[in-house]
């Protein structure tokens, strides 16, 4: 045979080589960011040889469309996520399967009823983490912009164009921050914030990643993100700062074995490993930055002292996050702030500069029908299109039937319309305050 | 000369052939495509059509007129980048250096959201220039809305339009300027012979450019622009899952749109005058006045954008930390070190999904290839503006159509489903390279001349023998080029990996590159990987242009020789 | 018309570091059709193109009706030149490709057709006026070639092999054709090519190049019968080259002794002064040589030696011989009339020939020699 023919032979035999591989796979399904996963997947690679782990990585928002299409004994083993709302829509979807591993001893007491472990055991919790607002040190110290303290100090306009967010549709992190938003300052009032603190933002990032790397490259000054994205910046030593914000949740990143796995055995391996001491050690690598739930690791190290904050300011100040609230109207929330802000940003970016520049000028020379038009504008874009208690909110969380889509189409439809409708006049009302204004 | 051995007898090996191609046609592509669109115009179980749905919805109305006018700015903008610059070549007379013809291939194989990223870094608020020019104000690429897209998208592919240009119209350029020699003015050559003579060449890239406009997900979505057809395509999937009928629709816009471009620019791609005579380089008398400078002016230009364009990614490659300051505060080769430790599995992906999806293509070309050669002249025609036209096929919507059609779908030699697998990922790859790869394979087949098929056919020698012992090694060259543009349009095409990759370990390199520079401390490591794919990419097309001229030369100079003897 | 005589000196061309070109030097009367033969490589293609203005030499001068060449402009020069390969812009018409040579702006577009429209009559292809070169005959491209050179009214028309491209009756027409025009028009007239046809056919005058220098120039016939050099000989017409020595030559008898044909001597009363003596090759052209059985009586008017025919080709209008002569072969072209027959291969036969046509070189079949008689 001539030498390409040789080649393509070889070529086809590697091709189902690699695909017929002996070693055992285990494969786990997580948004984590790759240093995480590849720590953990070179621990546990080395203290089970026999094992190799593939990574399937996608936001964690995609997972039920994404495990539910695949036929059984063709999904992933393990279900690793930050975002506990998946973990239960996972659950009520039946694609977890309960495990029985070793009682882990000495896990962090509940101190939120987030759902840290499963009382069915469905999944466990493997780290703790809060959210809140990560900032560039020299960015803010070179424009002079104070560090925010609260969800509240970023809808200021000192903030405008400063701040950097994702999508709750594309980051389950993000999901939490909004959800908890709404559920700490109720619907209006927590559309209203999100939509001004959007409005300040210079850009939606696609994945929650982009938010923690925009800052800390110093292209945007603040950043709401999960503690972990931020401190694992600062303790490698970028100059980002974090704080906590209020109503936070302290959520779990949580640890399930999935229905019909591929490979469940070396699904509940990994699952064990994580929850062991030595897989709970990893999350204090600098690069990872988390919280362990296993007090005896948590107690012996030397934490730095942000983590401890964590701890305390939920022992002081615990909050009552309603799961099963966040779940029900998972994807409603996430596609109204897609119609409201990711497909609309530059709309309500610039309704906000506008209103923004009006209020500057109101507060030097107060104008009474200014100052009407200016309320009125704002309450035409800082709204959320429909009522909490709007039917199809609720009803946001199973996958849509097929039969739905027409459904959720037509609202989608309509949501579009009236958002478009609304940011138009909003802007049309601010620029005439502005023209009176002048 | 072309291979035209008629005297042959259609046999079975023909005809198991055509039916392979057949096979693999309906199977990878019209079947899934076809059901695809049936599904998105056609009511099916819902209660109105798709196609009501969207109407009512004007944000996918307004990306579908978004995505359209971004693609036509982006064709526009880089031909008039490129097109001054092949003037001044062709006016002054100037070999075409070798950095240029680089610089033309270097689009087809490198992603352009790497330049996105690039220049995000440089002209970002916090790095680089975006920091040194701060009183200008903002330069951050993700504040020019819409418009950035059309931008970025001209910088990285306008020098394919120049080497495209220069290829249609180099044939001419030596009698240009002997007419102009004999007293014809320069303003009239450049008018009525240089502007009609690159008609083709414009076209071809113009389209290119569009067709590669409309189908690019990442860069929109490193830009953070969501109101245009791929990203919104893209986010639906991820949402509702591949089998949401507004997709399908949506899928079939994105058809539908790229095969009308394709039709409308038919007409001026026609007139091939000397399409078949251009060559990479055409070796020019030595002629006195020939200022030599301009060549140095402009591949110094070029390089200076190039390096400009991509110092943000060079930087961040080797960046240990870097934040808000003009230059890096710390400096490390950790990165490429990681890359090599942590990203071999990437490489090895692309090698082998690309390098699958490439061998694929060219024995596929070369039958097409071969079938082509031997028809009448109408059929000809058809075949090839057919196969030609395979190139309107966005690879965001082959994928959605794979996605759909294989769904749960298993063949018996692999345990799971075929859209779990990376099986479906180099089929993809190998559709979409497929109309380069057989117009490769002809121009490699009509370099043998078909006397020694005939020769070869007298001395009783059997046809397959012919074809392995002479006819290939002939061609091997040219396969080898059909080869490596196959390779590289599948290594770059980050669309269809994005929605097909089943895992992150199954991700080819521009992928890989994707993945890393979304994470807070791994971009540095995605610029490196980006930075050593630029290397790769220029060594191997640099090498493979260097010698292919060199062939050119003799090939022609061999020609003259010939000519002249008789 | 402007009248011009073209006048070279001293003319030198190297590209790069080889020489192409070297001591050309020439003159071309005023509407003369002037040709320059030579074998491919010789550099007469080069020649045009310094004449052309395409290329400037690196010594010497070319000048038009005594003013230097390269101090006109070029759109000054009126200079035509049809190329090798006709170099038609594919994307035009006919016309338009004819219009294309109006190099002069300020040609109104009345005027522009009419001159079009003219030349393209002269040529006889106004009926293809709208198609495009590629649909058209070699033929035809010539002719709007040549037409597009024509149509400026140049002083000077430069032919790059024009006639090779061609099959040979539409050569013949050809040529007959340019040679009217040319006398018709009155252009001095200057073509390249590498076909002794071509020149001899209808040249005025014709320069022989080889290896880069002029061997000779002169009227056809001149070269044809008195060729300087054995190169110009063999490429003027095949030749029939007899190595040997001359023995005694003195006033008008020569005794030349060759080991092929034996030793003859002659009486040539054209010789002037018997300058050569030793070494030196007869050259005898086909037709000049005879075949006679071989015990026919020998006239004393020619001389005879013998041979044996080894092939034979009809021509038609001769027969060729190739007759074997000692170690020599030897080519002689026989007239056929009707109802002769062919001698066959292997028949010892006479051949003969006039001494009076022979010419002898003085040096052996390498071509440096000067002429021994004129």
């Amino acid at each position: 045979m001539q030498w390409p023919t040789r080649c393509a032979f070889l070529w086809l035999v590697a091709m189902f080589a690699t695909s017929a591989a002996a070693i055992e796979q285990v494969v786990v399904a997580s948004s984590f960011p790759k240093e995480v996963l590849v720590a953990y997947k070179k621990a546990f690679e080395q203290r089970y040889p026999q094992y190799r782990v593939e990574l399937v990585n996608f936001p964690g928002t995609n997972t039920i469309p994404f495990l539910a299409d695949r036929k059984s004994g063709s999904r992933p083993d393990v279900f690793w996520s930050s975002s506990p709302d998946s973990f239960r829509s996972m659950r009520s979807h039946g694609l977890l399967q309960p495990f029985a591993t070793e009682n882990v001893p000495g896990a962090v007491p509940q101190i939120s009823n987030s759902g840290a472990d499963d009382a069915e055991r469905f999944y466990k919790s493997q780290a703790l983490s809060g959210y809140g607002t990560m900032w560039n040190t020299r960015y803010l110290d070179a424009r002079a912009i104070p560090a925010p303290a609260s969800w509240e100090d970023l809808t200021k306009d000192v903030y405008f164009g400063h701040i950097a967010m994702s999508s709750p549709s594309r980051s389950g992190t993000t999901h939490s921050i909004v959800e908890s938003i709404l559920q700490g300052f109720g619907w209006r009032e927590g559309w209203s914030l999100i939509l001004q603190i959007a409005g300040n933002c210079a850009t939606i990032t696609e994945r929650s990643f982009g938010v923690p790397n925009s800052v800390a490259s110093g292209r945007f000054g603040v950043g709401l993100v999960v503690d972990f994205l931020a401190l694992s910046g600062k303790y490698t030593g970028l100059p980002v700062d974090f704080s906590y914000a209020w109503p936070f949740v302290i959520t779990t990143a949580n640890i399930g074995l999935i229905t019909d796995a591929r490979n469940p055995q070396g699904g509940r391996k990994f699952i064990a490993f994580t929850l062991s001491e030595e897989g709970q050690k990893l999350l204090l690598q600098p690069t990872i930055s988390r919280l362990p739930v296993l007090q005896a690791v948590f107690e012996n190290s030397t934490l730095p002292g942000d983590y401890r904050q964590l701890v305390d300011a939920a022992r002081k100040q615990p909050s009552n996050y309603d799961l099963g609230l966040s779940e029900s109207r998972y994807l409603a929330v996430g596609i109204i702030f897609d119609q409201l802000v990711t497909f609309r940003h530059r709309q309500l970016v610039h309704a906000t500069k506008i209103i923004h520049q009006a209020q500057a000028l109101l507060q030097k020379r107060p104008h009474a029908q200014a100052l009407a038009l200016v309320h009125q504008a704002k309450a035409l874009v800082y709204q959320p299109p429909v009522s909490e208690a709007d039917g199809w909110v609720a009803s946001g969380t199973k996958m849509p039937a097929t039969r739905d889509l027409t459904t959720m189409a037509i609202k989608e439809a309509e949501l579009s319309r009236q958002i478009s409708m609304n940011y138009l006049a909003a802007t049309d009302l601010a620029e005439q305050a502005l023209a009176l204004l002048q | 000369m072309t291979l035209q051995s008629r005297t042959l007898a259609p046999s079975k090996g023909r005809s198991l052939q055509l039916g392979l191609l057949l096979i693999y046609l309906s199977v990878f592509l019209v079947l899934p495509v076809g059901t695809m669109m049936v599904q998105g115009l056609t009511r099916g179980n819902q209660a109105e059509l798709p196609l009501t749905l969207v109407a009512l919805n004007p944000l996918v109305v307004e990306s579908l007129m978004n995505s359209l006018a971004t693609a036509c700015a982006s064709a526009v903008l880089a031909a008039s980048l490129a097109l001054p610059l092949a003037m001044v070549l062709w006016r002054f007379g100037v070999h075409t250096p070798l950095f240029v013809n680089l610089c033309g291939f270097l689009p087809l194989f490198v992603p352009p959201f790497v330049l996105v990223v690039s220049l995000q870094t440089l002209l970002g608020r916090g790095t680089a220039l975006g920091m040194l020019l701060q009183y200008l104000g903002d330069m951050d690429p993700v504040f020019w809305g819409l418009p950035g897209v059309a931008v970025v998208e001209a910088l990285h592919y306008f020098p394919l339009i120049l080497v495209t240009l220069i290829m249609t119209t180099s044939a001419h350029q030596q009698q240009a300027h002997e007419a102009a020699a004999l007293g014809v003015g320069w303003s009239q050559l450049v008018r009525r012979i240089f502007f009609p003579l690159s008609m083709p060449g414009l076209t071809f890239g113009m389209l290119l450019i569009f067709l590669k406009t409309m189908d690019d997900l990442a860069t929109p979505l490193t830009l953070g622009v969501h109101n245009l057809l791929a990203p919104q395509l893209f986010l639906r999937v991820s949402t509702y899952g591949a089998t949401d009928p507004i997709s399908s629709l949506m899928a079939t816009m994105l058809i539908v749109v790229s095969v009308l471009a394709w039709f409308a620019s038919l007409g001026l791609l026609q007139r091939q005058f000397a399409f078949r005579d251009a060559s990479i380089d055409l070796p020019m008398h030595h002629r006195y006045n020939r200022p030599l400078w301009i060549g140095f002016v402009v591949v110094g230009g070029l390089f200076l954008l190039y390096a400009i364009c991509y110092a943000g990614v060079l930087l961040t490659s080797f960046a240990r930390i870097w934040s808000y300051s003009v230059l890096p505060t710390s400096f490390a080769i950790t990165h490429y070190l990681s890359v090599f430790d942590a990203e071999r599995g990437s490489f090895f992906n692309t090698l082998v999904y690309c390098g699958f999806a490439a061998v694929l293509d060219v024995g596929i070309g070369y039958m097409m290839a071969r079938a082509i050669a031997r028809t009448t002249a109408t059929r000809k025609k058809w075949l090839t503006w057919g196969t030609a036209g395979l190139l309107s096929v966005p690879g965001v919507a082959l994928a959605i159509a794979y996605l759909q059609f294989f769904h749960g779908f298993s063949l018996p030699l692999f345990k799971q489903p075929l859209d779990v697998t990376w099986f479906l990922l180099p089929m993809a790859f190998s559709v979409k390279g497929l109309p380069f790869a057989i117009q490769a394979c002809r121009i490699a087949l009509s370099s043998v001349p078909a006397n020694y098929i005939d020769a070869a056919n007298i001395s009783g020698v059997g046809r397959f023998s012919i074809t392995a012992k002479i006819v290939l090694p002939m061609m091997a060259y040219g396969l080898l080029m059909a080869f490596m543009i196959s390779f590289g349009v599948a290594a770059v095409d980050l669309s269809t990996a994005m929605l097909l990759v089943p895992s992150e370990s199954n991700a080819p390199v521009s992928y890989s590159i994707y993945l890393n520079m979304q994470s807070t401390t791994g971009s540095g490591v995605g610029a490196a990987l980006a930075m050593l794919l630029l290397g790769l990419v220029v060594l191997v097309m640099g090498s493979l242009v260097f010698w292919m001229r060199k062939r050119w030369k003799t090939a022609s100079n061999f020609r003259k020789y010939v000519l002249a003897r008789h | 018309m402007n009248r011009v005589s073209i006048e070279a000196r001293n003319i030198e061309f190297a590209y790069g570091a080889k020489a192409v070109l070297r001591d050309i030097n020439f003159r071309i009367e005023a509407s003369e059709l002037f040709a320059v033969l030579g074998p491919s490589g010789s550099g007469k293609t080069t020649l045009l193109r310094l004449l052309a203005g395409l290329e400037m030499p690196t010594v010497g001068n070319i000048q038009s009706n005594q003013v230097d060449v390269f101090d006109i402009a070029p759109a000054q020069r009126r200079v035509g030149m049809v190329f090798q390969n006709f170099s038609l812009w594919p994307h035009m018409s006919v016309f338009e490709n004819v219009a294309f040579g109006i190099v002069d702006r300020h040609v109104g577009d009345a005027e522009r057709n009419r001159r079009v429209g003219k030349m393209l009559d002269l040529l006889n292809i106004a009926p293809a006026r709208d198609r495009h070169p590629d649909v058209l005959s070699v033929g035809e491209q010539q002719r709007v070639a040549l037409a597009r050179a024509l149509v400026t009214e140049p002083s000077l028309l430069l032919l790059d092999d024009p006639f090779s491209n061609l099959e040979y009756e539409l050569r013949v027409q050809m040529r007959q054709d340019v040679r009217l025009l040319q006398r018709r028009l009155g252009i001095t007239t200057v073509f390249v090519t590498h076909d002794r046809e071509d020149a001899m056919s209808i040249a005025d005058r014709v320069a022989v190049v080889a290896n880069g220098t002029l061997q000779q120039i002169g009227t056809p016939e001149a070269i044809y019968d008195f060729p300087r050099s054995i190169d110009v000989a063999r490429f003027v017409g095949v030749t029939n080259f007899i190595p040997g020595a001359i023995t005694y030559a003195e006033g008008q008898r020569i005794d030349f002794a060759s080991k092929d044909i034996g030793s003859h001597s002659w009486f040539n009363p054209m010789v002037r002064e018997p300058s050569v003596s030793g070494n030196v090759v007869l050259g005898i052209r086909p037709h000049a040589l005879h075949i006679a059985p071989i015990d026919s009586f020998r006239d004393g008017c020619y001389v005879w030696f013998s041979g044996i025919i080894k092939t034979s080709e009809f021509l038609g209008e001769m027969i060729r011989y190739q007759v074997d002569v000692g170690d020599l072969c030897v080519n002689v072209n026989q007239p056929h009339f009707a109802g002769s027959t062919v001698t066959p291969s292997g028949t010892q036969v006479l051949v003969g020939f006039d001494p009076i046509r022979a010419r002898v070189f003085s040096s052996a079949m390498d071509g440096t020699s000067a002429l021994a008689y004129d």
